[in-house]
């Protein structure tokens, strides 16, 4: 099964834990296949993980239904886009550790198309079609993400130092 | 460009997806600011800090082992799913290939068919050309008259015969229309009945040597000589149509 892997760092970084990461990815690759005939694009990799993301927003749709709480951070929605004097990012083995953590606490709509643009490289043309937003919503969700990414990634930085 | 306008830019600059006019721009700020030039070098950091092998989550080897299985299975169900799909197209197959037979048999008949249509416009002709004024274009019963008359309203000339010490007189001419082509129709009269003969030329597999046919009330022999095709059409007795015949073939 082809792109296996990147259905996986998907699902997992939006489900937030392993098994239902993993029941994300048994549902979408169960599907993908038996939609396959009617798959016309050439882009296997996006198709599958617009299944992935699909199926992960209908089953959240049904737990909240179902009168599961949604986690709903109002800080990281708040995210301020003009920031002060921008701080040097410094990369090291500790703040790499610390990126998944952020990237988790990020609000999910940022989490996704950074995740899409940065670990996978897709296009923003390509990330609007998968998330099925306009470009212009990529672009500000994207550069709201990495701002907010940022501010954590160097202000943990500054606490540890 | 100034910060602001570079802020708004900054992330399409570092994806590589701004224009190369704007590209040029952003470069030449960055190149000048900075403060710009931190949030740049902020942005490749996180980027190669987000494209680190340890921030990819990879999905445990029970799962492939499982997602793999459970997709052989379904793909198991599919093959069985396809095999009755096939069945159905094999019994379209088979619908679709009697249509085709079917259409070979009508194909097979048209001959006759056509024969039996080309007869029944024949007669249709003949009893329109009975009807007042329409009998004749060109009157006349000089065979010398009538068969330059058709001149340059066919592509052929048609063999026209005085027949008139045989019983059979020449009443004259006239251009008539059979089988989507233009014909020469050739009258006679015998006593108060008009013979039609109508002659053109087609491609024939075989000579016919005389067809009869009764219509309507109406006798029709037709025979054919090469490509030349002949049909006489009248409300006279067949023994007498049939001396008319055998008149003009001995003429030809």
């Amino acid at each position: 099964m082809p792109h296996l892997k990147v259905a996986y760092n998907l699902a997992r970084y939006l489900s937030g834990n392993d098994d239902d990461a993993a029941d994300l990815v048994q549902d979408s690759c169960l599907k993908a296949f038996k939609f396959y005939d009617g798959f016309r694009g050439n882009n296997g990799r996006a198709w599958l993980l617009t299944i992935v993301r699909n199926t992960f927003y209908s089953d959240l749709r049904q737990k909240k239904n179902k009168g599961v709480e949604c986690e709903f951070n109002e800080d990281l929605h708040n995210v301020e886009i003009s920031g002060t004097t921008p701080e040097t990012l410094v990369i090291n083995a500790e703040n790499i550790k610390l990126v998944r953590d952020m990237l988790e606490k990020l609000p999910v709509e940022f989490r996704e198309v950074v995740i899409l643009r940065e670990m996978e490289g897709f296009s923003y043309k390509e990330v609007a079609d998968i998330v099925n937003v306009p470009i212009g919503t990529v672009m500000s969700r994207l550069a709201r993400g990495r701002k907010a990414l940022l501010k954590a990634l160097i202000n943990k930085n500054f606490d540890r130092d | 460009m100034d910060c602001n306008q570079t802020k708004i830019l900054i992330d399409a600059f570092a994806d590589n997806e701004l224009d190369i006019a704007n590209s040029i721009e952003v470069e030449r700020h960055i190149a000048d600011c900075k403060d710009c030039s931190s949030v740049y070098r902020n942005y490749l950091a996180l980027h190669s800090v987000l494209r680190d092998e340890s921030v990819y989550y990879t999905p445990p080897a029970e799962l492939i082992k499982k997602v793999t299985a459970s997709i052989t299975s379904s793909e198991k169900k599919q093959v069985i799913m396809k095999s009755r799909i096939f069945s159905w197209q094999s019994a379209a197959a088979l619908f679709a290939f009697s249509a085709i037979v079917l259409i070979f048999i009508v194909l097979f008949r048209t001959p006759a068919t056509t024969e039996t249509q080309l007869t029944e416009q024949i007669v249709d002709n003949h009893m329109r050309s009975l009807m007042p004024n329409h009998l004749i274009d060109v009157q006349s019963t000089d065979q010398h008259t009538v068969k330059p008359w058709f001149n340059g309203k066919l592509d052929f000339s048609p063999p026209v015969t005085d027949l008139s010490a045989q019983g059979f007189i020449l009443v004259g001419g006239r251009l008539d229309y059979i089988n989507g082509q233009p014909v020469a129709a050739i009258v006679y009269q015998r006593k108060a009945h008009y013979i039609n003969l109508f002659f053109w030329f087609s491609d024939n597999k075989e000579d016919i040597n005389k067809k009869v046919a009764v219509t309507r009330g109406y006798n029709v022999i037709h025979w054919t000589k090469g490509n030349k095709n002949y049909w006489a059409v009248s409300d006279i007795n067949l023994t007498e149509l049939d001396e008319f015949i055998s008149r003009i073939q001995e003429t030809q």
